[in-house]
């Protein structure tokens, strides 16, 4: 192995790939050396010196690990008379002005300061002298509380908002023993990545505001888990109290998508899982009121009633919409009762579609998905262009992806957007536009990047920045790089005829392809708005039975057809700008709503069931890069609130052709054996990190 | 014998151009640069055996011929943070006689094929920055700086850069951080600055004291430096020496004369009424001896004092009066050594304060048997585990105080109360 | 808000022109800030920053590792006597309490009319002319109790005469006045 050195560790040969950290071999090898500073994602700074380690042939006394290449034949001593005396002798450093609050500190007991002191400290400290003193704690801002006494100043935090988000925000103050963190001039520390710092504190000086003196830590579980606010799909860790109580969500790193990080809208957004306002039976309409109802009854009444629906008017007159918040075995369900129960192809999700697709914009959008890259990929790309794309609003962590690329892996970003974003600051090169002349910017570059020689028209495409010829010369310098990674914003705010627009995302991303290979990342709503396409959950669905029209046009056409809806975690009356809209659903004949809480659009049904929320079920989420990720159930749902296919499981028994399923991973096998995005793709192959489809193919 | 250095002290108006000139000023830039291959530079420099005048004292044309040859821009960076306690030459060779320092700074970077050179100065030296100013200014206008020297096509600009008061700043690789807008932190090595030094470009830093010597060596020659000195430590040494002597200053000394010599010869010896009690050689980072008639014969050499188990680092040599209580002495010292722990790492951050507060308990009477063997064990925790030298200079002086005067630790704490209370405070 | 002249300004576009990267010329800069206004204060922070395409917390982050200069308003003379060891040797401290009894103001004091600031500092590479002291960065050596009273009086007569005038031309007066003494 070429690539690899032979080293000895206490006496133990390991192989690494060269170039390895020490201390990171160490690791792989189960060897455990403290530190502070050192952070795997952060690399390293040597500065808190508690991972030294012997090395023979250093003549000037241990080296610390974590800033040290392995290199062929070295010798290490992890354990050593001189090394131990050296841990016990920064331990005690570190502690010499620490409060040791332990009892009263939130990290206690899962404080890599309080185990490392147990591990390798001195027993007791010798420091007799008066110890430093601070403020506190202060809010370092809304969402983080700071206890100077506690820091030991390894930087993490501070270097986390240098490197990872760039924001600059937490800096270092004042220096030698004064030394701080802090931000200019007790300016509130706000960003979206916040609640990261807490993680990276290796002792109790950074908590979070909301879960100070909250609980401790060694009365939770975790439970891994697929963060649900955004088609990013970080993982995450569900902590977990006596059983029943959602305390807080933690990063859990997956390297190929969240790298470990997580944005402050995924981690501090957990509490709506335990709020009391949630469902907890059924609810069936009495007039104006609802009145809580048992499963058989709600279920009889729905089942009833639909059946004399279609009877009536034939199963047309029904339509289902779920939400893409829904895992992938709820949608399959969901998909199977209406077609194979209830008889129907009216299926749709919502947020989006919004708009019934060509045949020409579905072969565009086709050309596209044949190009999604996995976003681990963007760390190879040569040039990163965000087209119409925000990642920063949409899928947060993206952005952090991005600065990686550029910052780590040199990438080169162009910004095509209307209007600023965060990620202009870093851009090689920027370009505005009216939105709703978006396809015709696409069309516009995809022409001068054709035709490098400036034959691309000029119009007043650009609103305030440089002109269009300008800005293709400096992204004809730029794209002399690729792979290039193009992402958009498939909802195209902004533009009317978001067909038209797909369209030409697929021409530019064409043009493109004539200079460099190409992968594509859209930017999506939901956690499984990926998962809800590939089920087929659309108005133009799979099976050839095509309906067309999306189930909002369709419910307000004059002529609508529907009569009934089953409407499974959308909520339309709120989020449909048309004021009219919520009159149309409380004028079906039947609204049966699947929620967690009693919403604008719940309040309309004739039947509301109460839904098991993504940390009270078992399933899978597909996230934008369409890597299949597992949740799993780790609290009780409230009352009796059931999993959405668990509920239509149910009510196809009052029907001919009733489902049978009972567990998730049943549905999981035929959804693997039966649909096209998904064949062979196992249980078994998935795995804590999940898995991409197409990476099992052959390229 | 002869200044190289220190001609000013027999040439009036040195600082000035036109007398600089008069006296073979920028000759040997002019004959480097028309006559000299830049490795023929680096080449005679090395020969010459001259070594880093900072303290160091690291060969000065090995660390030139690091420099690798195919990358650009390379920048030749001068050390003139002059912060060491009890060092004061660099100032001196500045204000007295900058265009030897500005001469020395565009034949070295020459050498290693820069065209734009800092010259790096500690904040508080405000006025050395306006003479050094005032100095690059007449000698752009001269045209022995700026675009194409003497017609060789060869361009140098030389910037002068004042610092803002950080001890640290003389390390190195702090100082670089500091010369980039940053807070001056040292950086971990590998990669060092010969490779990725200021702005990720390859760098040479050196101490304006060796860099002033570089004119002389390319005029006069290899050889000719080399008659000055010992064999291992070729040439002349700027020593400081302060404290109760009777003309405390800078004296440059041939290497290999004695301590007794700039002492008693050209210091004009102790103060009447007091006595040597010990002196530090190199600066406060350098470990104390005690004013035996043996140490006063030490010969001024790095391998002098390094026989003598302490340093002659910066040459720097500060007199411990006998009327001075070793501790306040000491704690003077470790509180200079906290105050400038930059707080990167953890040993010197937490430690060099605990060994002041310590000192300064047993000095004012309240220390405890175990205290001594604590300071040592202190000394130990940092010594070797700290990011940069700094740690490791705090401690010097603690084990050379502790081990040449035990006696007076011990009365101390036997005596809980400072027994030279009525004498020279040296404290706060 | 705007706190530097626009004669600052030239003098720092000056600067930045020498250096090959924008942030390089921070030190510098905030040396130029200081010496207008006496001190770095917030909006010369926010302005350095902007000056030079920093964000104000990596400007605050540096302001405060140095300590020449000033985070907090300082009197219109700052008087900073070395202690460090051979200063110390030579009646550094004694000099400190002499300006402390004059002044009537402890190290790190103000006086009440703003006149006069004291610090103790570490090692300012005069050790030969102990003991010593720097005002408004200008050294100040050899010093002796009468040497004191000479530099704060001047000091006084300088405020007595220019009244009318701004601090920042008393310091900088002062300064050209007694210059010859370093």
């Amino acid at each position: 192995m070429e690539d690899h050195v032979t080293l000895r560790v206490d006496g133990d040969e390991m192989q690494v790939p060269k170039g390895t950290l020490l201390w990171e071999a160490c690791a792989s090898h189960g060897i455990d050396i403290p530190i502070f500073c050192y952070h795997t994602k952060l690399g390293p700074v040597g500065a808190c010196r508690t991972c030294l380690v012997e090395v023979e042939g250093q003549t000037k006394g241990p080296i610390t690990a974590c800033s040290t290449p392995v290199a062929e034949g070295m010798v290490v001593r992890t354990r050593s008379p001189i090394v131990e005396k050296a841990q016990r002798g920064i331990l005690e450093f570190l502690l010499l002005n620490h409060p040791l609050d332990c009892p009263i500190c939130d990290r206690a007991g899962e404080c890599p300061l309080q185990d490392q002191t147990f591990s390798y400290g001195p027993g007791t400290s010798r420091y007799i002298e008066p110890k430093r003193h601070h403020v506190k704690p202060i809010a370092l801002g809304p969402t983080i509380a700071l206890d100077r006494e506690r820091c030991v100043l390894c930087w993490r935090c501070v270097r986390f908002c240098a490197e990872v988000a760039e924001d600059k925000s937490i800096v270092l103050l004042d220096r030698g023993d004064h030394t701080m963190v802090g931000t200019f001039q007790e300016k509130p520390y706000v960003s979206n990545f916040s609640g990261n710092v807490i993680e990276l504190c290796p002792v109790g000086a950074l908590t979070g505001r909301k879960q100070r003196f909250n609980f401790r830590p060694w009365e939770l579980q975790n439970h891994p888990s697929v963060c649900p606010h955004c088609p990013m799909g970080c993982n995450i860790n569900v902590s977990v109290r006596k059983n029943d109580e959602v305390i807080r969500f933690l990063s859990r790193d997956n390297p190929e998508v969240d790298d470990s990080w997580l944005c402050d809208r995924g981690r501090f957004n957990f509490e709506f899982i335990n709020s009391p306002e949630r469902l907890r039976s059924p609810l069936i309409r009495r007039g104006d009121s609802f009145e809580e109802t048992s499963w058989s009854e709600a279920l009889e009444y729905i089942a009833n009633r639909l059946q004399s629906i279609v009877e009536e008017h034939g199963p047309a007159a029904v339509a289902g919409v779920a939400s893409p918040r829904l895992t992938n075995e709820d949608l399959f369900v969901f998909k199977r009762f209406m077609r194979d129960v209830v008889g129907t192809a009216a299926v749709d999700h919502y947020p989006r579609p919004q708009v019934a697709l060509t045949s020409r914009e579905r072969t565009a959008l086709q050309a596209l998905d044949d190009k999604l890259m996995p976003i681990a990929d963007l760390n190879g790309a040569g040039t990163i262009v965000l087209l119409g794309a925000d990642p920063s609003e949409r899928e947060p962590v993206l952005e952090l992806r991005i600065r990686q690329a550029i910052n780590r892996h040199s990438a080169q970003l162009v910004v095509v957007n209307p209007h600023e974003i965060a990620l202009s600051s870093r851009a090689n090169a920027t370009f505005d536009y009216a939105p709703e002349r978006f396809a015709d910017m696409c069309h516009q570059l995809a022409r001068g990047l054709l035709s490098p020689v400036s034959t691309a028209a000029t119009g007043a495409i650009s609103t305030t920045s440089e002109a269009l010829e300008a800005f293709l010369d400096r992204v004809h310098r730029s794209f002399a790089n690729g792979p290039f990674a193009v992402i958009y914003d498939d909802s195209f705010a902004g533009v009317i005829d978001k067909g038209d627009a797909l369209s030409a995302v697929a021409t530019f991303v064409e043009a493109l392809q004539s200079i460099g290979s190409v992968g594509t990342l859209p930017l999506l709503d939901d956690c499984n708005s990926m998962g809800a396409r590939d089920l087929g959950i659309l108005p133009d669905g799979v099976d050839g039975a095509s309906w067309g029209m999306p189930f909002v046009q369709r419910l307000s056409a004059p002529d609508s057809p529907i009569r009934a809806a089953l409407i499974l975690g959308s909520n339309l009356a709120r989020d449909e700008p048309d004021p009219g809209f919520a009159a149309r659903l409380r004028d079906l004949d039947l609204l049966v709503v699947h929620e967690l809480f009693l919403t604008d659009t719940a309040r309309l049904a004739d039947v509301i069931l109460p839904a098991a929320s993504f940390a009270e079920k078992t399933g899978t989420f597909t996230n934008t890069e369409r890597r299949v990720q597992v949740i799993t159930e780790t609290v009780p749902s409230p009352g009796i609130a059931r999993a959405d296919w668990e509920i239509l499981v149910d009510l196809s028994q009052y029907f001919d052709q009733p489902l049978s399923y009972t567990l998730p991973q049943q549905i999981w096998d035929e959804i693997a054996g039966r649909v096209a995005a998904y064949r062979g793709l196992s249980l078994s192959k998935i795995g804590p990190t999940g898995a991409r489809p197409h990476a099992l193919q052959p390229a | 014998m002869e200044p190289i250095l220190f001609k000013h002290t027999e040439i009036p108006d040195l600082d000035r151009l036109e007398v600089y000139v008069d006296h073979h000023g920028y000759a040997a830039f002019r004959r480097a640069i028309t006559e000299l291959q830049p490795q023929e530079v680096t080449q005679i420099v090395s020969d010459s055996g001259l070594a880093g005048r900072g303290g160091a004292g690291f060969p000065t044309g090995r660390k030139w011929s690091f420099i690798p040859k195919s990358v650009l821009p390379t920048y030749l960076v001068v050390n003139a943070d002059e912060s060491e306690p009890g060092a004061f030459k660099d100032r001196e060779l500045m204000e007295r006689n900058p265009h030897q320092l500005l001469e020395g700074v565009a034949i070295a970077a020459f050498a290693i094929g820069c065209q734009k050179a800092f010259i790096y100065i500690r904040g508080e030296f405000l006025y050395i920055g306006e003479i050094l100013d005032a100095a690059v200014a007449e000698a752009y206008a001269a045209g022995y700086l700026g675009q194409n020297v003497f017609g060789s096509g060869y361009n140098i600009e030389i910037v002068v850069h004042r610092g803002a008061g950080a001890y640290i700043c003389g390390e190195e690789s702090a100082l670089l951080d500091s010369l980039e807008g940053y807070r001056g932190f040292p950086r971990l090595r590998p990669p060092f600055p010969a490779i990725k030094g200021l702005y990720g470009q390859p760098t040479v830093i050196n101490n304006v004291e060796t860099i002033a010597n570089v004119p002389h060596i390319v005029r006069n020659g290899a050889d000719w430096y080399r008659s000055y000195g010992t064999d291992q430590s070729p040439g002349t040494k700027v020593c400081s020496i302060s404290g109760p002597v009777n003309r405390p200053g800078n004296y440059e000394m041939n290497m290999g004369t004695t301590f007794r010599e700039l002492l008693e010869d050209r210091a004009g010896g102790m103060r009447e009424g007091k006595k040597l009690k010990a002196y530090i050689p190199g600066g406060a980072s350098a470990p104390m001896l005690p004013g035996t008639e043996a140490n006063i014969d030490i010969s001024l050499s790095y391998e002098g004092y390094r026989e003598a188990g302490s340093s002659f680092g910066s040459a720097s040599f500060i007199i411990i009066p006998d009327d001075v209580c070793i501790l306040r002495a000491q704690l003077s010292l470790s509180e200079f050594f906290a105050h400038e722990s930059c707080g990167k790492c953890i040993p010197c951050r937490e430690g060099t304060p605990w060994l002041a507060k310590t000192v300064r308990r047993i000095e004012s009477g309240q220390g405890r048997e175990e205290d001594l063997p604590l300071l040592l064990d202190i000394c130990d925790n940092i010594l070797g585990r700290s990011f940069c030298a700094l740690g490791d200079f705090s401690t010097s002086n603690i084990v050379a105080s502790v081990k040449y005067f035990y006696d007076e630790y011990e009365e101390h704490i036997r005596s809980q109360a400072c027994p030279y209370a009525h004498q020279a405070r040296a404290v706060a | 808000m705007a706190v530097l002249s626009v004669d600052a300004l030239e003098r720092i576009d000056t600067i930045v022109q020498k250096y090959p990267v924008k942030r390089s010329a921070l030190l510098p800069v905030l040396h130029v800030a200081q010496n207008e206004l006496g001190w770095v204060s917030r909006e010369a922070m926010e302005e350095v920053a902007d000056l030079l395409e920093l964000d104000p917390d990596q400007v605050e982050e540096v302001a405060s590792f140095y300590t020449m200069y000033y985070t907090d308003p300082v009197g219109t003379y700052v008087l900073e006597v070395c202690k460090t060891a051979p200063c110390s040797f030579m009646g550094a401290h004694e000099i400190i309490d002499y300006i402390s009894e004059t002044l009537g103001i402890q190290p790190g004091e103000t006086t009440a009319d703003g006149m006069f600031t004291l610090f103790r500092v570490e090692c300012l590479a005069a050790c030969h002319r102990a003991p010593m002291m720097q005002v408004n960065h200008r050294y100040y050596q050899d010093l002796t109790p009468e040497k004191v009273d000479a530099l704060i009086t001047a000091a006084q007569q300088l405020q007595l005469q220019t009244a009318a005038g701004s601090g920042f031309q008393i310091r900088k007066s002062w300064s050209e006045e007694v210059k010859t003494e370093g």
